[in-house]
């Protein structure tokens, strides 16, 4: 594809590949340059694309691109804050007979809580937790990305964590 | 409300919270990493954002991005063929000074002394090996040359 013929694609696109970037990522210089972003990926694959369905090919790279921005901010607060809890959780690590009999009576709770997760956890949980499958074998069932699979099990384990730390 | 159906897809609800609504960061980056991978909730969502006014933007990126572009189709051309042209330059610097005629020349004197020698130890072997054939037969037959 020649160059002009690009520059005609990203004056065209440009306004809806902005709005989806700026529906996610909520701030303005960000969500511009998200969108030069999206469109010199794009040029790299134009040759790849079917001309029929460009517009939900621009904002399926448009979405990647505020997925992993908004991935790497969740990513760093998330490091931050498990840093501060690491004496907390050191402490609470220490297994008393009373702890281990309350773990046992408490397996029932957390798999019921495992049960009742939402999507998109509840799937993925269920078949890493309670059924034991491996993250590929998750992702080829689901067709989900392996990478997306991992995310997912991580935030679960958060939740379940949380939860865990809430009844005691 | 639920982002996700049983199905795992996106609700009708969650597409209108992105486009509409007030996401927080969590289901900002749900839904995202959804539509990163669903091509059926892609679609979904490019059809509902037909129906609304998009965004206006300051600037057009369209003249950012064709001179980041250029800049960098430059820089692959310069690492692809960069190394082939150094490679060369180096080359023809070695051709001039000599580099390879010293080196040839070298080869040459090698490839001649070890023939040579090989030629004169072959011609020793055989000198002895005549000598004493003629003596065997010598004194087989007692002849004296004189």
């Amino acid at each position: 594809m020649r160059d002009k013929e690009f520059r005609v694609i990203v004056e065209k696109y440009e306004k809806l590949i902005f709005t989806i970037c700026y529906q996610f990522v909520k701030d303005y210089q960000e969500a511009q340059n998200l969108t030069q972003e999206t469109f010199i990926s794009a040029y790299t694959h134009i040759d790849s694309c079917n001309m029929d369905s460009i517009k939900p090919w621009l904002s399926r790279i448009a979405t990647n691109k505020a997925k992993d921005y908004l991935k790497s901010a969740y990513n760093r607060r998330v490091v931050l804050n498990s840093e501060d809890n690491n004496d907390d959780m050191a402490i609470n690590n220490e297994k008393t007979p009373e702890t281990l009999y309350i773990s046992k009576e408490g397996m029932e709770s957390i798999r019921d809580k495992i049960l009742s997760l939402k999507e998109p956890y509840h799937k993925v949980s269920v078949m890493y937790f309670l059924e034991y499958k491996s993250i590929v074998e998750i992702s080829e069932v689901l067709k989900r990305p392996k990478k997306t699979v991992q995310t997912q099990i991580f935030r679960a384990k958060n939740i379940l964590k949380e939860y865990i730390n809430k009844e005691g | 409300m639920d982002l996700f159906d049983r199905d795992g897809h996106l609700t009708d609800y969650a597409l209108d919270l992105i486009i509409n609504g007030e996401p927080n960061e969590m289901e900002r980056l749900e839904v995202s990493e959804h539509l990163s991978f669903c091509d059926e909730c892609i679609l979904r969502y490019t059809e509902k954002l037909s129906d609304i006014s998009l965004m206006d933007m300051e600037d057009s990126v369209a003249d950012t991005v064709m001179l980041r572009i250029k800049r960098r189709l430059r820089s692959i051309f310069v690492n692809k063929y960069g190394t082939v042209a150094v490679a060369s330059c180096f080359a023809i610097v070695l051709w001039i000074s000599g580099a390879f005629t010293h080196f040839n020349e070298g080869i040459d004197k090698f490839t001649r002394n070890e023939v040579v020698g090989k030629i004169e130890k072959a011609n020793e072997r055989n000198n002895l090996f005549n000598d004493r054939l003629t003596e065997t037969i010598n004194s087989m037959f007692k002849i004296e040359w004189r």
